[in-house]
């Protein structure tokens, strides 16, 4: 891809004067430029010699120049963007120059099907930096992504380690087809869900070994993301792995570990027995069942509640979990081939019993030149993840929930040590994490064979074949003595979930440049890509035995399913781009898709985007100009896809599954929609770049994404035998700003003091545009045109009357009344989930050889939901139930006597008023900010570690979520909630702290 | 020459990487498109068992159905140790946003698509005239079935029809099945919801001819319709069809104690007019009506002491009950195990009509149709077949039909009967639970359900239950 020409006008004057005559001494210095990271020749990159202004030429189409010089003089080769560099003239005839970009506004960014210097991209594109990527302890390089782009969100939700994230683009684009962007790694588009059946949260991402990538791209605006069509409208990421260099082999060695722990452990401590009994105490006095404390406590006694026990079930379902990684890779290559070769190992324990995650990975990338015409590429990886998982939410297995719910007098064991079955229907936390096995596998097999073929000149062929082959392999044992496993004398489930992904593509590039002026550069290509997935699930009761639980040990095969499912999509697109003397750069791209989801009437869809920029700072009247040393303006405006839905969502359908005595039976499961069609994604983007004094980079992108034909599992009327129906209904909008600032504080090249910041925020604002068949309430949302999507809809919580201590509500959103009834409450919009605005600064320190980094991520409001009050803010209506364990804030707010002032009402024992029911006491301001990244290093001195053959060697310690802060002191929990803004209850996001050590030679 | 050969090679590629035409048409490989669902002998046999696999979900008869008439009445109260199910029923607590009435409002309606998708396509579904009338019995079973639903959804969400003769809101009706159109319908009357019940049930019993184990038999068409008209108060036609569903060949009241309490579980017996068989596979586990009373399930549905005191101790219906202490909760509680003795394995059968049931009905009516010698005759045949040292009542006129409905309580126990007995004969009744007793009227708007916000949220035509 040889897009990186431009020419000054003024240098094609000076280049015009000729010297006529050889000096004595001179000679001819021919060589080549290519720009560092790419390889690829520079063009138009000016030549001079130090100190002689007049003789001075620029390279040409190839990267080649050729310049008369003496030996001693100093050549100084500038090129705008990048770092001047200067080559005394030796006694070789020629001299081959690497230039390289450290600033944002230049370096290389990987676009749709290819590469290209970010100056003579039309697109929006973020590219966080991959070291911080690489060496976060955390199992995904997903998570690692919050804070590092601007316009991403990443929604965790759950600590469980190898957890599936959420990450979302420039806003919710979507509501029923997906919102997750594209994952295209090494050019191939592959999967990014759950995988089998146990895991609540997994993703053939976490198999993805962090050290292994070279760069994460990030493209947001449709001239970045329209050549990937009906895929692209949620954005795309783009991991490219690392390739071998020329050279002699160069070993790197990295070994990390430590510790983690519950974050915001303080917020999720259960109450103790001490403060249980005193409410209880309350409770029954309050409700009339006893006059005094001492009564009180014999009631309690009686129904078996033993003060004296106090168990901290935070304390017995969490535990210090332990992260490990070490990774070994060798690179490097002679001319004719290259080769990077990685293995890895990861062994984390998560911070509740039970759960845990381990990966094996080993990747093998290949460059060969068969010829100077043919280069291949080979791209091998190999991953195998295995998960200890949890059940979430409000299954009885969920060890989470039972932190919450489970009452402190109730102990862990018996006296005998055995567990304490009395409790949750016999679904002992400890137990079913600790005896039972949920096991989630995932074998990641992923080839690609790429090649390029020189035709002529500018004119390359480029086929491509892939193969993505994911395999989930769950295994579960439930032992026979209690919960899961107890009905069925202790069962094994084995699940087979085998997806298949196979890829042709074939691209002819052409490139070339015209009259020193004109650069021209087109994509043409094909692609077919066919996605399979044949899940198999068998499960067989009457096990009993825990040391044997495969299923050939079980008397009782209960069930064996198998299903299948595929879609495949086909598509031709079309890039050009075009450029003036690197001045001016426009792209068109187009795209038509036809997807097997989509009925076949409306099957093809054509996807198109066109963008310019303007390089400023290369006009003559920056040219020079110190303190503008970048200045580009961009826009783009384009069209793309949402495919995204489920395989046959359009069919009507009626489903096999309803058996009945033995004898298959058939059930209506899904309406038609013949007319159901693509989600259409608009997109405009307008951007300024700027840079200032080569210190600070700056970047604003203003963007405004419309989503039309919302495909969307309308509500109807039940009475139709569903609940919905897959609809394409209206329109939303998302607009907002996006700001990246990079600013070198502290320069100082020679080992000295360096201080660095990068901030990047956020401000996204979601709007409803239109809505044809009305307004519609939906759950706990309402869905209105001119309002965000997210916004939710119940009742609004007047909180205490101060005098008798009942909870009230808002007779309807006038809130100019209130109700003690909440059914005689109207529900109405309560506000949105979507934060405000959010980001992440970082900054780095470094003093010879030490190096000191802190990330903050901040999220500014949003309304986040607790989904499980009407379990744990009960006010006493769950009585005695072993699962009846109170919030933290029914002890301390509650409501005693007359003139009280508080939002919790009075306790009373047994008796339901509703104040349990869903409404604004349980909506929180999702307001944090997080120290999400520290980490410390030290680099010793190369002169010591030279002695020893090493080139580097460096210690560290690195710390992730170590401090959180949330604004709303009434929120009990961590806000960083799941995409949904709900507070489930999840497996805690853990804090750890590893240390470690990197070694290169 | 190099060129060549590698051109070669490009063609070659470029020949195997093109597309067929098929390769953007994928089919699915678990369902039938709806065109060709209902087609024939198979699909039909296979759709008709669709609606049964779909009556023994958690919301239909597999839980809430068989738990909430109880628990709503005074036979049944939750644990002071409970996991939060079906406390709302307890409490008489539930909002518009509660999920069962939402579910069970879904999937009775999912059922009447499902059945007049049936009905409607039978004219053209291809029968050999070999299949002609098992077919034409699957299509009684269809109308059998879906007068089953609409007669759930019009006891759970509607006034009794005694409340002002079916004059007020019942439950709206849907024949069409899956057209194409979305249909909003409104609520038809009680006493609409009553005619369509009685047309499809006379359809039933007109074309089944089945009398399979599991399945919707033709006594079990007139036994429910008997019940119908029992509570549309039309005694004289309840006792017409209640003398022919007793009529019916192969079925007969249990000669003794031991044969009726072994009756329940994994098996019907002889009074099953129709019972949902569960086998293993259909396993609803402790989220089942087995799962909530089983004590080392779910154990939280405990039997009110004024349940238990109203058996002789001699009657084996007591036997389905036994008192022993709640682990951490209740002492010498009434655990009402026996009907559902599979527990938390959920893999009880459940009884949908029973002959006893009928007789009851039939007795009930003679009662109040003045024919008392014929209503204690029903009355002692199910009563002392269950206990020998019952006596033979010598109560008449009001006195006789109490006698009649506490039969009805002793013998319907735990089958979600009872609440509608009690609010179709306007009583009152104490509403027994662990800390406070409740005075509770038929007439009280939260002893039925609320119709579903998200149905009230899309279906304008929809109109809400009073009190919520």
């Amino acid at each position: 891809m040889k897009k990186l020409f431009y020419k000054l006008k003024y240098l094609l004057f000076l280049t015009s004067m000729c010297f006529s005559s050889m000096m004595i001494g001179q000679k001819s210095i021919t060589g080549t430029v290519t720009e560092a990271s790419s390889g690829e020749a520079l063009i138009g990159v000016t030549v001079l010699i130090k100190g002689d202004q007049a003789r001075g030429t620029i390279t040409d189409f190839n990267g080649e120049f050729e310049i008369v010089a003496s030996e001693g003089e100093t050549l100084v080769f500038s090129y705008a963007g990048m770092e001047e560099q200067e080559v005394e003239v030796g006694p070789t005839d020629v001299l081959n120059v690497q230039m390289s970009s450290n600033i944002l506004l230049d370096e290389v960014v990987i676009t749709g099907y290819g590469e290209q210097l970010r100056s003579s991209f039309t697109g929006s594109v973020s590219k966080p930096k991959i070291e911080d990527i690489q060496q976060a302890p955390r199992t995904n390089f997903q998570e690692s992504l919050t804070g590092n782009v601007s316009g991403l969100q990443v929604n965790q939700g759950s600590g469980q380690p190898g957890a599936f994230q959420n990450v979302r683009i420039r806003g919710l684009g979507s509501i029923n087809a997906g919102t997750n962007p594209l994952y295209v790694i090494d050019g191939i588009p592959v999967i990014n869900g759950n995988i089998g059946n146990e895991s609540t949260t997994s993703t053939p991402m976490s198999g993805i070994n962090p050290n292994d990538i070279e760069s994460i791209n990030v493209l947001k605006d449709a001239s970045a993301t329209s050549l990937y069509g009906s895929r692209g409208a949620n954005g795309v990421i783009i991991i490219t792995t690392k390739k071998g260099k020329s050279g002699k082999p160069k070993f790197n060695f990295g070994v990390q570990t430590g510790v983690s722990n519950v974050s915001l452990a303080d917020k999720l401590r259960p109450l103790n027995s001490a403060e249980y009994v005193e409410l209880m105490k309350e409770g029954l006095i309050n409700r009339g069942f006893a006059e005094n404390d001492a009564e009180a406590l014999t009631y309690l006694t009686d129904r078996g509640i033993d003060p004296a026990v106090d168990t901290d079930w935070f304390d017995a379902i969490t535990q210090q979990g332990s992260f490990r990684n070490t990774n070994l890779s060798v690179s490097g290559g002679n001319d004719a081939t290259r080769y990077f070769v990685s293995g890895g190992y990861q062994q984390n324990e998560g911070v509740v019993i039970g759960t845990g995650f381990t990966r094996a990975s080993a990747r093998v990338n290949l460059t060969t030149k068969f010829a100077d015409w043919i280069t291949v590429d080979f791209n091998n990886s190999a991953s195998y993840t295995s998960q200890n998982t949890a059940l979430d939410a409000g299954a009885f297995a969920n060890p989470v929930r039972s932190i919450f719910r489970f009452i402190p007098t109730e102990p862990v064991y018996n006296e005998d040590g055995s567990y304490n079955l009395g409790i949750n229907s016999g679904f002992h936390p400890v137990g079913e994490m600790l005896e039972n096995k949920r096991l989630s596998n995932i074998l990641n097999l992923n080839s690609s064979v790429t090649g390029k073929i020189d035709l002529m000149k500018g004119l390359s062929y480029r086929p491509t074949v892939s193969i993505n082959r994911i395999e989930g392999a769950d295994e579960t044992y439930f032992i026979p003595d209690f919960g899961t496993g107890n009905s069925r004398n202790g069962y094994a489930e084995a699940d087979f979930d085998n997806n298949t992904n196979w890829m042709v593509r074939n691209l002819i590039t052409y490139n070339n440049y015209f009259n020193d002026a004109h650069g021209l550069d087109i994509t043409l290509g094909h692609e077919a890509q066919k996605f399979s997935s044949y899940f198999v699930q068998t499960l067989i009761g009457n096990l009993p035995f825990p040391q044997l639980n495969t299923l050939s040990n079980g008397a009782n095969p209960e069930s064996i399913s198998g299903s299948k499912t595929a879609n495949t999509i086909e598509s031709f697109f079309l890039n050009t781009s075009y450029n003036y003397q690197g001045l001016v750069y426009l792209n068109g791209t187009i795209r038509r898709d036809g997807s097997s989801r989509f009925g076949s009437d409306v099957r093809y869809g054509t996807f198109w985007s066109g963008g310019a920029s303007v390089n400023l700072h290369r006009l003559s009247f920056l040219n020079g100009n110190n303190a503008i040393s970048a200045l580009r303006l961009r826009a783009s405006y384009g069209e793309n896809g949402n495919e995204s839905i489920s395989n046959f969502a359009s069919l009507g359908l009626y489903s096999t599954g309803a058996d009945y005595n033995g004898n298959p039976g058939i059930f209506l499961s899904q309406l038609a929609n013949p007319g159901l069609t693509w989600e259409v994604n608009r997109q405009l983007d307008v951007a300024v770049e700027l840079g200032l004094w080569n210190r600070v980079d700056l970047v604003v992108d203003f963007y405004n994404r419309r989503t039309s034909s919302l495909i969307f599992d309308l509500p109807v009327s039940l009475t139709n035998g569903v609940s919905s129906v897959t609809s394409n209904i209206g329109s939303l909008q998302n607009q907002g700003v996006e700001i990246e600032l990079e600013t070198q504080n502290i320069e100082n090249n020679n080992n000295g003091f360096n201080w660095s910041t990068s901030f990047n925020i956020t401000f996204n604002k979601n709007k409803v545009i239109s809505l044809p068949e009305g307004d519609f309430a939906d759950g706990s949302r309402y869905r209105e045109v001119g309002k965000p999507w997210s916004t939710w809809y119940f009742q609004g919580y007047a909180g205490v009357d101060t005098e008798t201590g009942e909870a009230m509500w808002y007779t309807d959103e006038t809130e100019s009344e209130t109700t003690t009834s909440y059914n005689a409450a109207e529900p109405y919009q309560q506000g949105t989930s979507d934060p405000d605005f959010y980001g992440g600064l970082t900054n780095v320190f470094s003093y010879k050889g030490i190096n000191l980094s802190a990330q903050f991520v901040y999220n500014y409001g949003g309304k986040i939901l607790h989904s499980w009050h009407s379990f744990t803010h009960t006010d006493g209506s769950r009585s005695l139930s072993t699962t009846g364990n109170l919030a933290r804030s029914i002890y301390e707010r509650r409501w005693q006597n007359p003139g009280d002032v508080t939002d919790t009402p009075q306790f009373i024992f047994g008796r339901n008023t509703g104040s349990r029911n869903r409404s604004t006491r349980f909506l929180y301001d999702g307001t944090y900010i997080s120290l999400r990244d520290i980490s410390l290093s030290y680099s010793l001195p190369k002169a010591l570690t030279q002695r020893a053959s090493i080139d580097d060697t460096q210690l560290f310690v690195r710390g992730s979520n170590m401090w959180i802060w949330t604004k709303d002191e009434r929120l009990e929990r961590d806000p960083r909630t799941d995409a949904g803004g709900s507070i489930d209850q999840e497996i805690p996001i853990p804090t750890t702290f590893t240390f470690g050590l990197n070694v290169s030679f | 020459m190099k060129l060549y050969k590698y051109s070669m090679l490009i063609m070659a590629f470029l020949v195997v990487s093109s597309c067929g035409k098929s390769f953007l048409e994928l089919e699915p490989q678990q369902s039938f498109g709806l065109d060709v669902s209902i087609v024939d002998f198979k699909t039909l046999n296979a759709a008709t068992l669709g609606v049964y696999s779909n009556f023994q979900s958690e919301n239909a008869y597999g839980w809430d159905f068989n738990v909430i008439g109880d628990l709503r009445s005074d036979n049944t109260y939750i644990s002071s140790k409970n996991a939060g199910r079906f406390l709302v029923f307890d409490d008489y607590a539930l909002t518009d946003q509660s999920g069962r009435p939402r579910n069970e409002w879904l999937e009775m309606y999912q059922n009447i698509v499902n059945a007049s998708n049936i009905i409607n396509k039978f004219a053209d579904v291809e029968l050999l005239s070999s299949e002609e009338e098992d077919g034409q019995d699957l299509l009684g079973q269809a109308h059998g079935l879906r007068a089953l639903s609409y007669w759930n959804l019009v006891r759970l969400f509607a006034k009794p029809y005694s409340a002002d003769g079916g004059a007020s809101l019942g439950v709206p009706i849907t024949n069409e099945g899956t057209t194409g159109t979305l249909v909003s319908p409104s609520r038809a009357t009680v006493a609409e919801v009553y005619n369509q019940i009685i047309s499809d049930l006379t359809m039933a019993t007109s074309k089944i001819s089945t009398t399979e184990t599991g399945r919707f038999s033709k006594a079990a068409a007139h036994g429910l319709l008997a019940k119908v008209y029992l509570y549309q108060e039309d005694w004289s036609n309840a006792v017409t069809v209640a003398n022919t569903a007793i009529g019916e060949a192969g079925y007969s009241l249990y000669g003794s104690g031991d044969e009726w309490l072994s009756s329940w579980g994994a098996n019907a017996g002889s009074e099953d007019l129709f019972t949902l068989v569960n086998l293993p596979t259909d396993n609803l586990g402790v989220n089942s009506v087995g799962g909530i009373y089983d004590q080392n399930g779910y154990g939280d549905i405990l039997a009110t002491d004024d349940l238990y005191g109203i058996y002789s101790e001699t009657d084996a219906r007591r036997d389905v009950m036994s008192r022993g202490d709640r682990a951490d909760g209740e002492v010498n509680a009434v655990f009402a195990e026996g009907k559902y003795p599979r527990g938390e394995t959920g893999q009880d059968y459940l009884k949908i009509i029973r002959l006893a049931d009928v007789y009851l009905v039939r007795a009930e009516a003679k009662a109040r149709m003045g024919d008392e010698a014929g209503a204690i005759a029903d009355l002692t045949a199910v009563a002392s077949r269950v206990d020998p040292n019952y006596a033979e009542t010598t109560a008449t006129g009001d006195d006789l039909i109490a006698e009649i409905l506490t039969e009805r309580r002793k013998e319907l126990a735990f089958e979600g009967d009872r609440i509608y007995d009690l609010t179709r004969t306007k009583s009152t009744w104490t509403k027994f639970r662990t800390f406070d007793d409740l005075t509770v009227s038929w007439d009280n708007d939260l002893v039925i359900n609320p119709i579903p916000l998200d149905e009230m949220n899309v279906n304008p035509n929809m109109v809400q239950n009073s009190g919520y």
